[in-house]
């Protein structure tokens, strides 16, 4: 079961590459990350999943087989876009009218109960709504049309703190329910780390890091040691990224999976990683490639 | 590949990263950012000095007596100089409005106040920065259109309306209070299209007014006048940018604070229970109401100007059935009989042309603003496919549009009924129920189609509206005639109420050019011949006339509603093809 699932896809605007031979696989009923530096595909790919754009080359399936874009696809994957998109001329009421108009599943008592939870006045323009509230009417509406899976582009940067906590209450709410899946790209990693259970790390257009938490943090850790003992490391340890504080080293490094942990070199200690490092030093190592395993992200299959 | 794009972008770099040039600077921006209305403002005074130059080259060959003939028969300079006025115009509506509307909608003002340049000095080298670019082509328009016009104006004289306007002083005098009006109007109304109608109405109202001489005035004044009128253009011009000054120092930009000031209306919400109960039901016209709760402002602007349209006719028409036959009133001059203070002419020229301004705004509003702005990846992420959304729009409006344009046909039809004997001869062969909705059905589609292509509203409906307008009057002037056969009359009048297709004379030799017109103006009025025949024989010419009988009414609705509607039916399916392949 793949909510989403990408094989050689590529996206390429005029002379620019948006996206670049990506291959994944997103499990069923996962609450994944799309993390990335400006530009590095994360928009372009949840509007792929979307069905808004079209890929250049390969392809890209949701939920199983579905073409995005499709009658069925559009039936049961929710979006809502980085600026959250709505008719600003419109009141909030018209706006749930609209929706419930234009979707063939719409639960209308889950949208006016979430709406007054916010105290939106049915009858204010959305286009009179703080960009804040704007983002929560978009995603209430993506949800009250009960999607299978929610694809969120930016959906905490235009919030404040506290509707930040109460937004991702409400994702996991909505994924503990209904068993929802989630896509949902974002800079804010403390936030990330609460809530993802996958994480996709995109940079330049391909997929940098994709896998588990879990899996992702245990491949990875970190050895602390003098300085001067660098060389003398196994040169089959490849460390992602090296930070040097006086004469102490910290190197992130990957472990093999599937084999007994070695001894840590002489004079080092190993640490285990915290999700923030790991993209921080991925993030700023574009070079740095962890794709999962075949388990994870094989070639599609026949669609 | 990286190394061919570096390679491409490194002048651009170098640009960009160099030294700043502050001279011309704004002018540099007001190009950037309008360089697409500029230009084809530059591009239609090219046009229109080349057209000029060719018609001076075309009319010379006739003997100076024939000029009045044809200004009698509206190929004078009555046409083209309403087009060149035009101009000034366009640049008010497509440069002057979107100088500072899209920066004061957007907030990019709000960047722009902080650059270094203060707002008033923004403004006004805005201002400059497009004048310097309309005014001298307007100088070379008007000096060529002088050149032109000495031809006509010892016949028609210097203070028509519309030849005072176009010598090169006054045109580059509309030019520039074009732009002010247009900015001031923006300044004002701070949203786009309420500028635009607030410039549509202050232009109208200063061509009225700001108008020096009369057609009585001597020719020796024109120059001094011509220089009066631009001074007090350029007065006006004046005034209105102080006013965008004194506006835009008051209030910042939309995009930034106000919005988030602005208080939030606090009606009292309906019943929660109610409405969530409402939201539940899912009928099966629910894409129809997606789209009138999206569109009905527009739709119901639409079919008020088709109802007050009908409402004259039913006033104006329960009057001419009530009267006894003799009595009734002559067709053109009804208007005066019944609604005290309507001109004589034309009473049927704004009814007709209401297709062609309702159908491509309409239809542009179905596309245009959704791509335009990006609400298309909210509406395309709901459970409907695109073909769907686009075929369900173009299907609503249009089912409501054209059936209000059949009703008003029918009330037209109706109304006419006591003059049906000049049915085919009337000029008014568009107003019938199956041409009128069938335009109506071809400008909707055609704005929904170029704005699907174009994302955009405004020029999406501009261009339709002037492009069907075109297309309409060469229907009507060239193809209509080779709709069914045509019927000939050698020597003698065509029937009432037949339709003019053409007219030859063989052997003209010494015929008076007074003859030609009397059998263009005449032609079907057996009384006025007896005269013509007689000058016929006198001169050994034979006058042969093509025309329609009456009889082929109905047939020739029913061939150009058909194409017509055909031509729409192409329309519609083209921008569901063109929504379903465009990218979000």
């Amino acid at each position: 079961m793949t909510v989403l699932q990408a094989s050689a896809l590529s996206k390429r605007y005029r002379a620019v590459f948006a996206l670049r031979d990506c291959n994944l696989a997103i499990p069923d009923g996962s609450v994944t990350g799309l993390i990335g530096p400006n530009g590095a595909g994360k928009s372009t790919l949840l509007h792929l999943a979307a069905g808004l754009r079209r890929p250049t080359t390969g392809s890209i399936r949701v939920l199983d087989g579905l073409v995005p874009g499709s009658s069925s696809a559009l039936e049961s994957v929710g979006f809502v876009a980085a600026d959250a998109p709505l008719y600003r001329n419109m009141s909030v009421a018209g706006m749930l009218q609209v929706s419930r108009d234009l979707n063939p599943v719409w639960d209308g008592r889950y949208a006016v109960r979430r709406v007054d939870e916010l105290e939106l006045p049915l009858t204010a323009k959305v286009g009179a709504l703080s960009g804040g509230h704007q983002a929560q009417l978009a995603l209430t509406i993506a949800l009250a049309k009960r999607p299978r899976l929610l694809l969120l582009d930016e959906p905490l940067a235009r919030l404040d703190p506290l509707a930040r906590h109460q937004f991702l209450g409400l994702l996991m709410a909505a994924v503990a329910a209904d068993g929802i899946s989630v896509i949902f790209s974002s800079h804010v990693l403390t936030e990330l780390g609460r809530i993802c259970d996958h994480l996709v790390l995109l940079s330049q257009g391909r997929v940098q890091l994709a896998g588990q938490v879990e899996e992702v943090l245990a491949g990875h850790e970190v050895l602390t040691g003098p300085a001067d003992q660098v060389t003398s490391l196994p040169a089959t340890l490849a460390p992602i990224r090296i930070a040097q504080a006086g004469a102490q080293v910290h190197l992130l490094v990957r472990t093999h999976r599937g084999r007994e942990p070695e001894p840590a070199p002489a004079g080092f200690a190993v640490q285990p990683t915290v999700l923030e490092e790991l993209v921080l030093a991925y993030l700023g190592e574009p070079a740095a490639t962890a794709l999962p395993g075949p388990e994870f992200a094989g070639p599609a299959g026949p669609v | 590949m990286t190394s061919a794009l570096t390679a491409r972008t490194g002048a651009l770099r170098r640009r960009i990263a160099g030294p700043r040039r502050p001279r011309l600077a704004m002018l540099r921006l007001v190009w950037r950012q309008h360089r697409g209305a500029l230009s084809v403002l530059l591009s239609l005074s090219a046009v229109a000095i080349g057209a000029l130059v060719l018609a001076d080259l075309y009319d010379r060959r006739f003997p100076v007596h024939l000029w009045r003939t044809f200004l009698w028969q509206g190929y004078g300079p009555n046409y083209p100089d309403l087009a060149m006025q035009a101009i000034p115009l366009a640049a008010a509506l497509f440069v002057g409005v979107p100088l500072i509307v899209p920066e004061l909608e957007d907030g990019t003002a709000n960047f722009a106040w902080t650059q270094g340049y203060g707002k008033a000095r923004w403004a006004l080298s805005k201002l400059a920065a497009a004048a310097a670019v309309l005014v001298p082509a307007a100088v070379v328009l008007g000096l060529v259109f002088g050149w032109w016009y000495r031809l006509y104006a010892p016949a028609t004289g210097y203070f028509t309306m519309h030849a005072f306007a176009l010598y090169a002083p006054a045109l580059a005098g509309w030019t520039v209070l074009g732009l002010s009006l247009g900015m001031a109007s923006a300044a004002l109304a701070r949203r786009e299209r309420r500028a635009m109608a607030l410039t549509l109405v202050g232009w109208v109202a200063l061509h009225h007014y700001a108008v020096v001489g009369s057609p009585r005035t001597q020719p020796g004044a024109l120059w001094p006048l011509q220089f009066i009128q631009l001074a007090i253009l350029l007065a006006i011009s004046g005034v209105l940018t102080s006013g965008v000054i004194v506006l835009i120092q008051g209030a910042p930009a939309i995009g930034g604070m106000p919005r988030l000031l602005r208080a939030v209306p606090t009606r009292a919400a309906p019943d929660a229970q109610v409405l969530a109960r409402q939201l539940r039901r899912r009928p099966i016209m629910a894409g129809p109401r997606a789209a009138w709760r999206q569109h009905r402002a527009g739709l119901l602007i639409g079919l008020t100007v088709l109802g007050l349209y009908a409402a004259v006719l039913a006033i104006t028409g329960l009057h001419i059935h009530a009267e006894p036959a003799r009595l009734r009133p002559r067709y053109a001059s009804f208007a005066t009989l019944y609604l005290p203070g309507a001109s004589t002419d034309g009473n049927f020229l704004l009814p007709l042309l209401l297709p062609f301004l309702i159908g491509p705004f309409a239809g542009a509003s179905l596309t245009g603003p959704d791509l335009e702005q990006g609400t298309v990846r909210f509406a395309w992420a709901q459970g409907v496919t695109r073909s769907r959304w686009a075929a369900g729009k173009l299907a609503a409006v249009g089912c409501v549009l054209v059936a209000a344009a059949v009703a008003t046909g029918l009330i037209f039809q109706w109304w006419d009924g006591p003059y049906l004997a000049e049915r085919l001869a009337d000029p008014w062969f568009g107003l019938y129920a199956p041409v009128y909705a069938g335009w109506m059905a071809v400008t909707l589609t055609a704005a929904a189609l170029v704005g699907a292509l174009t994302r955009t509203r405004t020029f999406a409906a501009v261009a339709c509206l002037a492009g069907t307008l075109v297309a309409a009057a060469a229907n009507a002037e060239f193809l209509r005639g080779h709709y069914l056969p045509t019927a000939v009359a050698v020597n003698r009048p065509a029937p009432p109420g037949s339709l003019f297709v053409n007219s030859y004379v063989r052997h003209a030799g010494a015929l008076p050019s007074a003859i030609y017109t009397r059998v263009l103006q005449d032609f079907d009025n057996s009384t006025a011949w007896t005269g013509i025949e007689r000058a016929l024989t006198r001169y050994h010419a034979t006058n042969i006339l093509v025309y329609h009988p009456a009889s082929q009414f109905w047939q020739l609705q029913a061939i150009e509603s058909a194409a017509l509607f055909a031509l729409a039916l192409l329309f519609g399916a083209a921008t569901v093809w063109v929504i379903r392949r465009r990218e979000a």
